[in-house]
C-alpha cells in the first residue's frame, strides 16, 4: 500500500510540457536534415570532387556555373537530393498517418495498396504507349506516366475507402481491403507484363524498382506541392490521431470528430504517397521503418511524431540514396532495393526481439 | 483503511449529503434526461422506451445481467450511438445536433475496455482527456494541473511516466478514470469502473466516486458489483432484456433484484452501519 500513501504528496507538474520537447526535437531533426542536405550533394555516382573543382574554378576566376562540377551539382545531384528528401518525408508521414488511422503498426502505403495502384497506373501507361499521345500538339511524355500513376493511386484509395466505410470489421477492414487490392493490382501488373515486349518490360521493371534517377526541378516541384500540402492537412489532426490510438469510440468520447479526422488524414496521406510514387516509383519500407524507429525515440505523441518523421524520413532517404549511388560506383543501385534491404532485416529483428518491440510499439 | 487517505475523498463525508431520492430533482438541475429512449441494432431491440433523469450530485447505478443493455444505455448517453427513438438531453440541450467536442465538454465516458495501440505514457493518456478543453495544439499549464489533480484523485501519479499498455488492468482502469476526471465534465459515465481492480482500489474508487458527486457532478455507472451499488449509489436502475424493470433507491431495487439477476440476495449491515449484499 505504499503506493497509495505516497500519492498524498502531490508532486508539482515538473514535467517538461510537450511543447518544449516539440521545439527541441524539431530543432534537432531539422539540424540533422540540414547537415544531410548540405553534405549529400558532395557524393554521387561519379567521383569528381565537387568542392575542389568549384574551388579551382573560383581561383582561376572562371565563371563557376560553367564548370562541369557545377553542372553535375546543379542539374544532377541537388535535384536528386531534394527529390529524395521529399519522397522520404512524404512516405514517412503517410506511414505515421496510416498506422494511427488503422490502429495497426504494420499499415503503410504498401500494405494499403496505394503503391500498387500507382504502379498499375504507371505500368498501363508504359504498356499502352500513352506517353506518345498528343495533347494540343505536344506529346504527353512523362505526364502520362505520372498522371496514370496518380490516377491508379487515387482509384485504389477510393476503393479501399469505400470498402472500409461499408465494411463491418472496423479498422482492419481498411487494411484487409488494401492488402486485397494490392494483390489484385500485382496480378494485373503481371498480366500486363506478360503481354509486353522487351523494351516495355524493361521499362516497367525498372519503374517498379523505385529510384530517383533523372530528377529534374520540375519533377521535384511536382512532388513538393502535394507533400507539403499533405503535411499542412495532417498537422491539425495530430491530437486526433493520439486519441484514435484507443479506438474510435474512445476518441469520440474525448471529443474527436472521428469521421472527419479519418477522411482528412486518409486523404492527406494518400495524396503524399501518390505524389511520391508517381514521380519516384514505389520505394518500400520507408513508411514503416522511419515511424517505428522514431516512436521508440520520441514516443507515441503524433504532435512530435509527425514533424520528426517528416524531417528524419527526409534525412533517411537522402542518406539511403547517397549510399545507393556510391556503393557500387559507377553503377547506381535503385534506392528501393536499398531501403528494402535495410527495412526487411529491421522488421525481422523487430518480430524476434521482445525488448525492441516493447520499445517501439507495445 | 488507508484508501480513505486518497486526496480526492477529502471531505466527501462532511459535505452536504447528495440530494435524497425522495424528492425528485427539479428539471433545471437535471444533468441527464432520457425520454422514451429506444435503440435497435438492426431488427434487435436493445433498449425499449427508457426514461430516466439524473440530477447534479447524484450517483446512479445500472444493474442487470450481461447483455441487458447497460453498456448500450451508457453509449447512448455519451452520444456514441444514435437513438432509434426518443431523446437524450444533457444539461437541457439535446444531444442530437451537438458536435463531438461540445458533447465531450458535458459528458465523459469511460468504456469497459480500452487499449492503446501505441506506447503512450499514462500521463499522455490522462492529458488526452483535455482534448475538448484546450484549443492550442499543445496542452497548457492548466491542462497539466487538471491532469495532475485527476491523477492524484485516482492514485496514479506514480505511474505517470509508465507506458499505458504495460500497466496492469486495474492500473489502466484508474488511469482512464483520471482521464475522465481531467475531462472536467458535469456528467461522468462509467462502464464497470471496478472490473479488474483489487479490493483496496475498488473501495478507493467508490469513495472517489462519492467525492466526485459531492462536488456537484453526476455519475452513472454500470456494474455487477452489488456492494459498490449499495454503498455508493443513491438510486439504481435494473435493466432486463432492454427494459427498465426496477428503479428507485438502491436498497429498494436490490431487495427485488434477486430473481431478475438469477440469484438470491442476502442483506446485512455492519456494526459501522455499512450495508452489504451477498448473492447465493
Amino acid at each position: 500500500m505504499s503506493g497509495l500513501s505516497s500519492s498524498r504528496v502531490a508532486e508539482p507538474p515538473a514535467l517538461s510540457t510537450s511543447s518544449q520537447r516539440f521545439r527541441r526535437l524539431l530543432l534537432l531533426s531539422a539540424a540533422l536534415l540540414l547537415v544531410v542536405l548540405a553534405l549529400a550533394p558532395l557524393f554521387g555516382s561519379s567521383d569528381i570532387s565537387v568542392l575542389r573543382s568549384l574551388l579551382d574554378a573560383a581561383l582561376a576566376k572562371q565563371p563557376w556555373q560553367h564548370s562541369p562540377a557545377a553542372r553535375v551539382l546543379l542539374y544532377g545531384r541537388i535535384p536528386r537530393v531534394l527529390a529524395a528528401a521529399l519522397a522520404g518525408a512524404g512516405l514517412s508521414i503517410a506511414g505515421v498517418a496510416f498506422q494511427a488511422l488503422l490502429r495497426n503498426p504494420l499499415a503503410d502505403p504498401f500494405t494499403l495498396g496505394v503503391s500498387s495502384g500507382s504502379s498499375l497506373g504507371a505500368v498501363l501507361a508504359i504498356r499502352l504507349g500513352w506517353e506518345s499521345l498528343q495533347l494540343f500538339g505536344q506529346p504527353l511524355g512523362e505526364f502520362a506516366l505520372s498522371g496514370c500513376a496518380l490516377a491508379g493511386a487515387i482509384a485504389v484509395v477510393a476503393l479501399v475507402y469505400v470498402v472500409g466505410e461499408r465494411g463491418s470489421a472496423g479498422p482492419s477492414t481498411l487494411l484487409l481491403s488494401g492488402v486485397t487490392l494490392a494483390l489484385l493490382a500485382g496480378a494485373l501488373i503481371t498480366a500486363v507484363l506478360y503481354t509486353a515486349d522487351f523494351a516495355e518490360t524493361y521499362r516497367i521493371v525498372r519503374w517498379q524498382m523505385g529510384d530517383l534517377d533523372v530528377m529534374r526541378y520540375d519533377l521535384v516541384l511536382r512532388m513538393a506541392v502535394p507533400v507539403l500540402f499533405a503535411m499542412l492537412l495532417l498537422w491539425p489532426h495530430a491530437r486526433d490521431l493520439n486519441a484514435l490510438s484507443a479506438g474510435s469510440d474512445a476518441a469520440a468520447g474525448l471529443g474527436v470528430d472521428v469521421r472527419r479526422a479519418t477522411r482528412v488524414v486518409y486523404l492527406a496521406a494518400s495524396l503524399a504517397v501518390a505524389a511520391v510514387v508517381s514521380v519516384a516509383g514505389p520505394i518500400g519500407f520507408v513508411g514503416l521503418l522511419v515511424p517505428h524507429t522514431l516512436r521508440g525515440l520520441v514516443g507515441a505523441d503524433h504532435r512530435l511524431l509527425l514533424p520528426t518523421s517528416a524531417l528524419c524520413g527526409a534525412s533517411f532517404l537522402v542518406l539511403c540514396d547517397t549510399l545507393a549511388q556510391v556503393m557500387f560506383r559507377p553503377a547506381v543501385l535503385p534506392v528501393g532495393v536499398l531501403t528494402a534491404s535495410i527495412g526487411a532485416p529491421f522488421f525481422v529483428a523487430l518480430l524476434l526481439s521482445r525488448s525492441l518491440r516493447r520499445r517501439l510499439w507495445v | 483503511m488507508r484508501c480513505a487517505e486518497l486526496a480526492f475523498c477529502y471531505s466527501a463525508a462532511q459535505m452536504s449529503p447528495p440530494p435524497s431520492t425522495a424528492t425528485p430533482p427539479q428539471a433545471a438541475a437535471q444533468l441527464l434526461q432520457l425520454d422514451a429512449a429506444s435503440f435497435r441494432y438492426g431488427s434487435k431491440v436493445v433498449l425499449r422506451q427508457l426514461s430516466l433523469s439524473v440530477a447534479a450530485g447524484e450517483a446512479i447505478c445500472l444493474l442487470g445481467e450481461n447483455g441487458a443493455g447497460k453498456s448500450t444505455l451508457l453509449k447512448l448517453c455519451a452520444g456514441l450511438l444514435r437513438l432509434s427513438g426518443g431523446r437524450v438531453r444533457i444539461d437541457g440541450r439535446d444531444l442530437d445536433g451537438q458536435n463531438r467536442a461540445a458533447i465531450a465538454r458535458s459528458v465523459a465516458y469511460l468504456p469497459q475496455e480500452c487499449t492503446h495501440v501505441f506506447p503512450f505514457t499514462a500521463l499522455e493518456v490522462v492529458l488526452m482527456g483535455r482534448y475538448a478543453r484546450s484549443r492550442t495544439p499543445f496542452e497548457s499549464a492548466d491542462d497539466l494541473r487538471a491532469a495532475e489533480a485527476a491523477m492524484v484523485a485516482t492514485d496514479v501519479v506514480n505511474l505517470r511516466q509508465r507506458p499505458f499498455n504495460q500497466l496492469s488492468g486495474g492500473e489502466r482502469r484508474r488511469v482512464l478514470l483520471a482521464q475522465a476526471l481531467a475531462q472536467d465534465t458535469p456528467l461522468i459515465l462509467l462502464d464497470e469502473p471496478t472490473a479488474g481492480l483489487d479490493p483496496a482500489h475498488a473501495l478507493a474508487l467508490g469513495q472517489a466516486m462519492h467525492g466526485i458527486c459531492a462536488r456537484g457532478k453526476a455519475l452513472v455507472f454500470a456494474t455487477h458489483d452489488l456492494n459498490l451499488a449499495s454503498r455508493f449509489a443513491q438510486r439504481s436502475l435494473l435493466l432486463h432484456d432492454g427494459e427498465l424493470r426496477l428503479s428507485g433507491p438502491t436498497m429498494h431495487v436490490l431487495e427485488q433484484a434477486g430473481p431478475l439477476l438469477g440469484v438470491q440476495l442476502h442483506f446485512g449491515t455492519l456494526p459501522s452501519g455499512v450495508p452489504y449484499v451477498i448473492p447465493t
